[in-house]
């Protein structure tokens, strides 16, 4: 049974999620998988094609990348128009507490940056329309291949409006009309009315495609990036039921950034290490950089650690708690998530 | 505000707005028409490359004959349609999935009865939709204030709805139904074909979901066999079973007709986006 990291799942996007994954549903094969000589699935085998010659884009993928908690790695702070920066930073100062996800609202362009990464994306095409199921949200979108242009004076919506052709093998998906409601990662870049979103589908082999995708929001941000998504095939997989139902979060999500505990260096040098736990398989991994503690929960990345007190911290809203013992080493670190504790064991 | 708050109608407001979008009266390809250029619903239903009939479409359960909502309930049915709904055409199935048994013939179990009368009494503020939570089956197949779009291919049926933009996927790869499935709000659907028929099953219901307006409850054990016979392009015969051993002594079959969309698509509808009920929804 595959397992959906849940590491990229941040406080603001989950609730029911580990609930579902027990489900029995992505027991079931994909159909059509090639075999290597010794009966073992050949990812490497070529791209397959529909009966009127084109990519056959269908089947349950996820992102080889995830861009879930930054989408501008490589921006600078004065890329950004100065209303987006200033978004930015006050979103950041409070704990990123009114975002889409935390209110249960769609991802918007998320969905192309990003989903797919903790929550898988089941491509469905026809030869006129490509449909994109999420798991997230059970949320879709649509994308017309009729040769339809994109509307002229659109109306906003969470998900956008999408047209799609082929050039050549890829498939160069359009997106525009999204509103402005959501942010374009969990970091919070915001995005104005005018994004566009451009995703280049290469299925490069039976298991890979190589997904492109480019945002241009001049209203935002002073020059467009592209950001190499990439997507797995996942081959006993499907998607599971995703509910907002059960939202719990938001309670949690209080306080400033600015309010940081003062914590002397030399104490925060005391955790930095490798925690291991069953739930992360790569482990949880805590650095020190200048002043300030990283931690990355199992491959999510670093997050900033923003201290609650000596020895609790803030991760984007989630509070991480470190143990010691009777003699004051540094046992364990406790992660509080809203589906329950989840403790690391510090590598001797 | 009374506590029978209007319980479709919290869902309404995103829907009434998007209306106006440019998603809408795009002449659709392939779509038979008359000598005037309008759609031809009357015309041959399509069929796809392996000779199956195509569903394809955007479709929607079609109106109650005038008078019919107000004959079998009164006024009383009315309070949870929002200005721009006219409640009265909403399908009697869609409101009470019962309404052709008498009261002493209901196949409800004398034990669940207490249950359907508090969810009746509540509807406006326990009902799932009052709370954006999912219209589950079979509910989604008779709402007819939003279409909803088939997107059929070999191996497998995509469902899309505008209420809450949510999909639904029906396996037609041959598979059966899981033995021991994880409850969920939308189920998990098989189809075969047995001739012009899509028969499609369904199990792994949780037991949250309601199956009408008015709040007959339903157990784990629910099952739904759907029946979908496209008749020509523009209608499609669609039998619904409901099977609840748990709750009903017997099966609910109903049949509707549900009615192409032609030129036009699903919007997009936001449950969460504008709610400002629960506010006001009293704690009990």
């Amino acid at each position: 049974m595959h397992k959906f990291a849940p590491m990229y799942k941040l406080a603001m996007l989950l609730s029911v999620m580990s609930v579902s994954l027990a489900a029995q549903w992505p027991n079931h094969p994909a159909p059509g998988l090639p075999k290597t000589a010794e009966g073992k699935i050949n990812l490497a085998a070529p791209a397959p094609r529909t009966p009127d010659g084109k990519p056959d884009l269908n089947g349950v993928w996820k992102t080889s990348r995830s861009f879930l908690l930054n989408s501008a790695p490589d921006l600078k702070p004065e890329d950004m128009q100065p209303w987006a920066a200033a978004l930015y930073n006050h979103s950041a100062d409070n704990y990123r507490n009114d975002t889409d996800g935390i209110n249960c609202l769609p991802p918007g362009p998320k969905a192309s940056i990003a989903l797919g990464g903790g929550y898988p994306v089941k491509i469905v095409q026809t030869p006129n329309l490509a449909v994109l199921l999420y798991e997230y949200q059970t949320i879709f979108r649509q994308v017309f291949m009729d040769g339809r242009a994109l509307p002229e004076d659109p109306n906003p919506t969470w998900m956008g409006y999408s047209v799609g052709r082929w050039d050549g093998d890829t498939l160069v998906v359009t997106t525009a009309s999204y509103n402005d409601r959501t942010s374009l990662d969990l970091g919070g870049h915001p995005h104005s009315e005018s994004l566009r979103v451009t995703e280049r589908f290469h299925r490069t082999s039976f298991g890979h495609i190589d997904l492109q995708v480019t945002l241009d929001d001049p209203k935002a941000y002073k020059r467009s990036w592209t950001l190499p998504v990439g997507l797995d095939l996942v081959t006993d997989g499907d998607l599971i039921e995703y509910v907002c139902e059960n939202e719990r979060d938001k309670q949690h999500l209080v306080g400033k950034r600015s309010e940081e505990f003062s914590v002397p260096v030399n104490v925060l040098a005391q955790y930095v290490g490798r925690y291991d736990t069953p739930v992360y398989p790569t482990g949880v991994i805590v650095t020190l950089e200048g002043n300030r503690l990283m931690i990355d929960p199992g491959g999510a990345g670093k997050i900033p650690l923003v201290a609650q007190s000596e020895n609790t911290f803030s991760m984007e809203g989630n509070i991480v708690e470190f143990q010691k013992d009777s003699k004051g080493a540094v046992t364990g670190v406790l992660q509080h998530w809203t589906e329950g504790d989840r403790p690391a064991v510090r590598r001797k | 505000m009374s506590n029978r708050v209007k319980g479709v109608g919290l869902l309404l407001a995103a829907t009434l707005l998007s209306a106006n979008g440019q998603w809408l009266n795009y002449p659709a390809p392939g779509t038979p028409r008359t000598r005037d250029g309008r759609p031809d619903l009357a015309a041959k239903a399509p069929r796809t490359r392996d000779g199956k009939p195509d569903l394809s479409g955007v479709w929607q359960s079609e109106f109650s004959p005038k008078g019919e909502i107000d004959r079998l309930f009164g006024p009383e049915l009315r309070d949870f349609a929002v200005p721009g709904d006219d409640p009265t055409e909403f399908p009697k199935y869609f409101l009470n999935l019962l309404v052709d048994f008498k009261p002493e013939d209901s196949p409800l179990r004398p034990e669940f009865a207490e249950l359907a009368r508090h969810n009746s009494a509540l509807r406006g503020t326990i009902s799932p939709v009052a709370q954006c939570l999912p219209q589950s089956l079979p509910r989604a197949d008779l709402t007819n204030y939003a279409p909803f779009k088939i997107i059929q291919t070999p191996g497998l049926i995509a469902v899309l709805y505008e209420v809450d933009s949510t999909n639904r996927q029906i396996y037609l790869d041959g598979r059966k139904l899981p033995v021991d499935p994880q409850p969920s709000w939308v189920g998990y659907s098989v189809g075969k074909w047995e001739g012009d028929t899509l028969v499609v099953d369904s199990a792994g219901f949780n037991d949250k979901g309601w199956l009408d307006v008015v709040g007959h409850p339903h157990s784990e054990e629910l099952r739904i066999q759907e029946r979908f016979h496209r008749r020509d392009f523009g209608h499609m015969d669609l039998g619904i079973t409901v099977e609840d051993p748990k709750m009903y002594t017997k099966p609910i079959t109903i049949k509707v007709t549900l009615v192409l969309q032609a030129d036009s698509d699903i919007l997009e509808t936001v449950c969460n986006e504008n709610e400002k009920d629960r506010a006001h929804i009293e704690k009990r």
